[in-house]
């Protein structure tokens, strides 16, 4: 079993989705795809809740009794290299867990339900793939498997603007690969003549080999031009200022589930990647670009934070609330240089934890508002300007839900106050370890972004206060309370989030002790 | 494990009574509050066993036993970074505890009556609980990153409790100005914490408050101030007090117990705390946020006809009178004001809350529901009618006043001596905090009896509503006479001597006033001791002067108000009074409504130009660059140099086969030609 139970988390969903193609076709059972497609990422949730069980987290990749190092082509020594450590299992579990929420929440698709369920498989399998690969190569290629099933779930299935959406999703994630590309293959160029002469694309491997180039390319240090490559690339997933503006249109245009994927799993690829990649590969760069890290993780959470407050629609405000949220998570990481090794344990820890929290409580955020907007068709908080009814623009959109309809009101309260940071909600302590790490290191940056404290606060209360709270508009006094297939996809996230949120224990435990051999490289090279 | 156990009670019966209420509320209904209240009373009993316990005053050798109890437990750990959560009980927390669960029982009991018939009548039990949970873990920590956790969740029970109305329009609007005015405060206060984190390597007060010696004083300074800012917010001092007045919009038994004996206290109670370690330079600063509110809260209860909000800035002032005490260093006397402002204040605001009540039965009996039933003006000669409340009320303001045989006069006077002595001792601008001292104390002494006045006393203002006034049921108006029994100087002292403030309560708390990193606190002491007498006589006549006044102006209605409202704008005080100082229009103007803008100019330059403009500008040129690619593809490239190679091929074919070669060898030598060239350049790289 342990040899094979990575592999099989990330073929399983392939294995649906070939599936669902005979079965579509001879079996007639009415919603047959959307079954397998429940039971493949089912079983993935066991898979990977054994893998939780048996997983050693004191053990580093090579010790692991998982991982699998296979030769591939072994021309380009490119090998097929999955492992698990502190590092990716909370990723790994988020997304085995999201992908059957997610499916959960995509029963009421009716538009081509094949192509939907295959595609979002493949999509499940990309995303496994990203965080088991240890070969540079291969995780590259899973990086791009994902990147189509994305374009054509925002395509196909989103909201109006979806060609727009998916279009400029597409071409901006393009975009970062190819830095990644190059980066990639400037590695094994450069690194060949420290391995007799062979390059190579294991990332392990690449821990002791990136660090002893020292090439000029075009007069520049080629380290440097390697790090900004591979910024470049993660940069635009997480994403970084400048380059967020694809987010709040794509989680807006794209459905329920395949927002909840985007901000839950997708971003945190970006961050994932600096960390498994550029953090050991670059140790040096990172030490020379971590202030700047520092302060556009400040720039992420403020002009995130403002961005949400002057949102109109909820999942507008959402997908901001994730540039602001993804902040933290690069502020955390910028404490890698931190001179006491307290703060930057605390920043990377924080940083790991605050990509599964940010995960799971954005992963709430979408799927409430999606409950809300199946009803009501819309998500506006105020109506537009210049909405088509003109009676209505500029006028409040809901108001009063919570009297008519409680018990989604209270998920939705439990999902905004785990948002804006209220201790024994999980969010807190990631959140409080990525100040906590960061101030160590750089204090005033870190000072200022303390006022994200308040901003999240402010968007999501006076949000909240406008939907919920106050009279009941009464042109809602027919909406129904979340039924329970909706409460299915909510409750195990919003029990996590308590969980962590008062016991954060067993997740600090999972991450830390790869997070302390990750500082000692960072650290060892100041 | 026994003694964990016990103080662990305190945050596991409110929990559970939470958790209970949230989820079987419905099924309870009217029980709820049967639950809540005997879990209170269980919480009460054992507040009481840890008193008793805690008991270390030993009269003949008159020395303390240094009691305490303290255990604390691994959260979480990362490796170098270790956070633990603890309790550290001693006099003061044992105090705060039987405060709270002293003041929260008679709430609930208090709310039986209050809130029946409310739709949402478990819901409202439940959210008690969560409010007492909180508290107690801000009473409970031994460490600053746990009280910041529960000063956090008291935010979050609070808004709750405030908005617990919230079909209504204004309840939400104060819960979330409540919730974000703190949150200001809680910004700094985690700033403070992390600064002394590293440099103390602890959150653990009693280490920070041993391993500070070496900071520098300047960031000590700051660091101290910092923390102090979530006191401002919490403790609604200036310039945060702003959401305490709309948080009336919440029930008013919560009133009573978020604004007179918990919430509001949290923020006295963590500078207590972290007391010993600000700087005299911080301690300042403290001295005069405290006598600005103190002031400036006083002024503008003097003009409110809402008899909630008139309570509302007394409780602000009078915590500008502890936080003050506080920066000059009076401890003792700040924590002693805090307890008997709690029974007092309590005990106001359910004497409020029970002619709020009389007034709306009596107005839902006359089906009106456009009078509102808080404004004094409606009132009047209530005193026949709620003989019970009226004596209950009576004796708190006595109490608040600071008239002596009451409670407010032994710690008031311990507050006004250890300000007087202040200013002997610095002199100079510090004469501001006696005058804002005494100044509040005949303010209040004043617009306490105005109160009274307009609503007891008098001809009825409205006389159908009059009619229909009763006195409260039993449930209500016990908590009203216990807490003006403990409103009396003797429940604190045991004295019959109404001018001496020693007694078990002050021999229980003396000891924490002895210990500062940076005063000499035998010093500061003796000096409290000897502005003493000075103090007291002066507190006294400031007192009478406001009380006469009062009885002048609102009983005998010798001077006519308007003509004192224009003498005193002729300075513009009476303005400033009536329209709060404005403040909450300043930060509207000046903060609030810019932000917003700020905010939609932000989104717009993120979208509109930045997105729209810069970004699409690349998917622009790219398009443009490919519609000429592809015109000097096809047209140029294809149609004339490749069709023209191909021309020239064909030409040259034509010539060459007449020299008797086939294209087929041209084209292989062509092909040979360009990989030999290839090769070359490759070999060059």
């Amino acid at each position: 079993m342990e040899n094979y139970i990575l592999t099989l988390l990330i073929f399983l969903p392939v294995l649906g989705a070939i599936l669902m193609l005979p079965a579509s076709k001879y079996i007639k059972v009415p919603n047959i795809v959307k079954y397998i497609a429940l039971a493949t990422t089912g079983i993935q949730i066991l898979l990977a809740a054994w893998l939780y069980m048996n997983f050693d987290p004191s053990l580093s990749v090579m010790e692991s009794p998982f991982t699998v190092q296979l030769k591939w082509i072994e021309h380009f020594n490119i090998e097929y290299f999955v492992g698990v450590d502190g590092l990716s299992i909370p990723m790994v579990l988020l997304t085995a867990l999201l992908s059957f929420i997610c499916i959960l929440a995509s029963w009421n698709i009716e538009k081509k339900t094949l192509g939907y369920f295959s595609l979002f498989l493949l999509l499940d399998a990309g995303m496994m793939g990203v965080f088991l690969a240890l070969d540079f190569f291969l995780f590259y290629i899973f990086w791009e498997v994902m990147l189509l099933p994305m374009y054509f779930l925002i395509g196909i299935w989103g909201g109006p603007q979806r060609h727009y959406a998916a279009i400029k999703f597409f071409l901006y994630t393009l975009f970062g690969s190819l830095f990644m590309l190059l980066a990639m293959i400037g590695l094994w160029y450069f690194t060949a003549p420290f391995n007799g002469g062979d390059g190579t694309f294991n990332l392990i491997r690449l821990i002791e080999l990136a660090p002893q180039i020292d090439a000029q390319l075009w007069g520049w240090n080629v380290q440097w031009l390697l790090w900004i490559a591979l910024f470049i690339g993660f940069a635009i997933k997480v994403p970084v200022f400048p380059f967020h503006t694809w987010l709040p249109l794509a989680h807006v245009e794209a459905p329920t589930a395949i927002s909840v994927i985007l901000a839950g799993v997708l971003l945190k690829m970006g961050t994932y990647g600096l960390l498994r990649i550029s953090y050991p590969l670059l140790p040096g760069e990172v030490v020379a670009f971590s202030y700047t890290l520092a302060i556009l993780g400040v720039i992420n959470i403020l002009w995130g934070a403002m961005c949400a407050i002057a949102q109109i629609d909820l999942k507008k405000m959402v997908a901001y609330s994730s540039v602001s949220h993804m902040g933290y998570v690069l502020l955390g990481m910028s404490a890698a240089v931190s001179p006491s090794l307290a703060g930057a344990e605390a920043g990377l820890n924080g940083a790991v934890m605050q990509m599964f929290n940010h995960g799971t409580i954005t992963a709430m955020l979408f799927l409430l508002v999606g409950v809300l907007y199946d009803q009501a068709h819309h998500r506006w908080i105020v109506y537009p300007e210049n909405h088509e009814n003109q009676e209505l623009a500029g006028k409040l959109a809901f108001g009063g839900l919570a009297s008519q309809m409680p018990i989604f009101s209270a998920f939705v309260a439990l999902a905004f106050f785990a948002g804006l940071g209220l201790p024994a909600l999980s969010g807190f302590i990631s959140e409080a370890l990525c100040f906590i790490g960061g101030f160590s290191a750089f204090r005033l940056v870190t000072a200022i972004g303390t006022l994200g404290i308040l901003l999240g606060a402010v968007y999501l209360l006076r949000a909240y206060q406008r939907v919920f709270l106050g009279p009941l508009n009464s042109s809602y006094a027919d909406l129904k309370d979340i039924n329970l297939r909706e409460l299915g996809t909510v409750v195990p996230i919003a029990f996590l989030v308590l969980l962590f949120g008062v016991f954060p224990k067993p997740l600090v435990d999972m991450v830390s002790s790869s997070i302390s051999s990750l500082v000692s490289i960072i650290q060892g090279a100041m | 494990m026994n003694e964990t156990l016990q103080i662990a009670a305190f945050l596991l019966l409110p929990i559970l009574s939470f958790i209970v209420l949230i989820f079987f509320g419905k099924k309870l209904n009217g029980h709820s509050s049967t639950l809540g209240l005997s879990l209170m009373g269980l919480m009460l009993l054992n507040a009481l066993i840890l008193i008793v316990n805690a008991e270390p005053y030993n009269l003949t050798a008159k020395t303390y036993e240094k009691w305490s109890i303290y255990n604390s437990f691994e959260w979480f750990s990362t490796g170098n970074l270790s956070v633990y959560l603890g309790y550290y009980v001693d006099n003061i927390t044992a105090i705060m505890l039987l405060v709270v669960a002293l003041i929260g029982f008679l709430v609930h009991l208090y709310s039986t009556e209050y809130m029946k018939g409310d739709p949402r009548y478990s819901r409202y039990f439940a959210f008690l609980g969560i409010f007492i949970f909180s508290m107690n873990g801000i009473v409970l920590a031994d460490s600053l990153i746990m009280m910041y956790i529960f000063w956090e969740l008291v935010g979050l029970s609070s808004f709750l409790l405030i908005g617990f109305w919230f079909e209504k329009d204004r309840p939400p609007m104060a819960a979330n100005k409540a919730f974000l005015t703190n949150r200001v405060g809680d910004i700094g206060m985690f700033i403070g914490i992390m600064i002394l984190y590293f440099h103390v390597g602890s959150f653990n007060i009693k280490e920070i408050v041993g391993g500070v010696s070496e900071m520098d004083p300047g960031l000590l300074t700051l660091a101290g101030l910092l923390v102090f800012m979530g006191a401002i917010g919490k403790s609604a001092q200036f310039p945060l007090h702003i959401w305490l007045p709309d948080a009336m919009e919440g029930p008013t038994p919560v009133s009573a117990l978020i604004h007179a004996a918990t919430m509001v206290a949290a923020g006295v109670y963590m500078t207590f705390r972290i007391f010993p370690f600000l700087t005299p330079d911080a301690l300042a600063v403290v001295a005069v946020i405290g006598a600005i509110t103190a002031l400036m809260a006083a002024i503008t209860a003097i003009t409110r006809n809402d008899i909630k909000a008139v309570l509302a800035y007394s409780t602000i002032s009078q915590l500008g009178y502890m936080i003050m005490a506080l920066g000059v260093g009076a401890p003792v006397y700040a924590f002693f004001h805090l307890v008997t402002h709690a029974m007092f204040k309590a005990c106001l605001f359910l004497c409020s809350g029970s002619v709020i009540h009389a007034m709306h039965h009596s107005l839902h009996h006359l089906d009106d529901h456009h009078t509102d039933p808080q404004d004094m003006s409606n009132m009047g000669g209530l005193k026949d009618k709620m003989p019970i409340t009226h004596a209950a009320m009576l004796i708190s303001t006595l109490a608040i006043a600071g008239v002596p045989f009451f409670s407010g006069f032994l710690s008031k006077d311990g507050i006004l001596a250890a300000v007087l002595s202040y200013y002997y001792k610095y002199d100079g601008w510090t004469i501001i905090l006696p005058i804002a001292g005494f100044g509040a104390a005949m303010i209040t002494a004043f617009y306490m009896f105005r109160l009274i006045f307009k609503t007891f006393y008098g001809i009825p203002k409205k006389k159908d509503i009059y009619k229909h006034i009763h006195e409260s049921p039993l449930a209500m108006t016990i908590p009203l006479m216990l807490l003006s029994v403990l409103s009396f100087a003797f429940a604190f002292t045991a004295n019959l001597n109404p001018l001496k403030s020693w007694g078990w309560f002050k021999a229980l708390i003396y000891k924490y006033g002895k210990n500062h990193n940076f005063l000499n606190m035998k010093y500061v002491n003796s000096g409290i001791e000897s502005a003493h007498y000075d103090a007291m006589y002066l507190s006294l006549f400031v007192a009478s002067i406001g009380i006469a006044l009062s009885v002048l102006i609102y009983y005998l209605k010798k001077v006519d108000v308007d003509k004192i409202a224009n003498l005193f704008n002729l300075v513009g005080l009476y303005s400033l009074s009536k329209n709060k100082f404005y403040i909450d229009k300043i930060y509207n103007m000046i903060f609030y409504k810019p932000f917003l803008f700020q905010t939609r100019t932000a989104s717009f330059i993120d979208w509109d130009i930045y997105d729209q403009k810069i970004v699409d500008a690349w998917g622009w040129i790219t398009l443009k660059i490919s519609k000429y690619t592809g015109i000097s593809d096809y047209s140029i490239l294809d149609q004339k140099i490749i069709d023209g190679t191909s021309h020239l091929t064909q030409y040259v074919s034509t010539k060459l086969r007449k020299t008797q070669s086939g294209v087929i060898q041209n084209y292989l030598l062509g092909v040979l030609a360009i990989l030999v060239v290839f090769i070359i350049v490759i070999n060059q790289i």
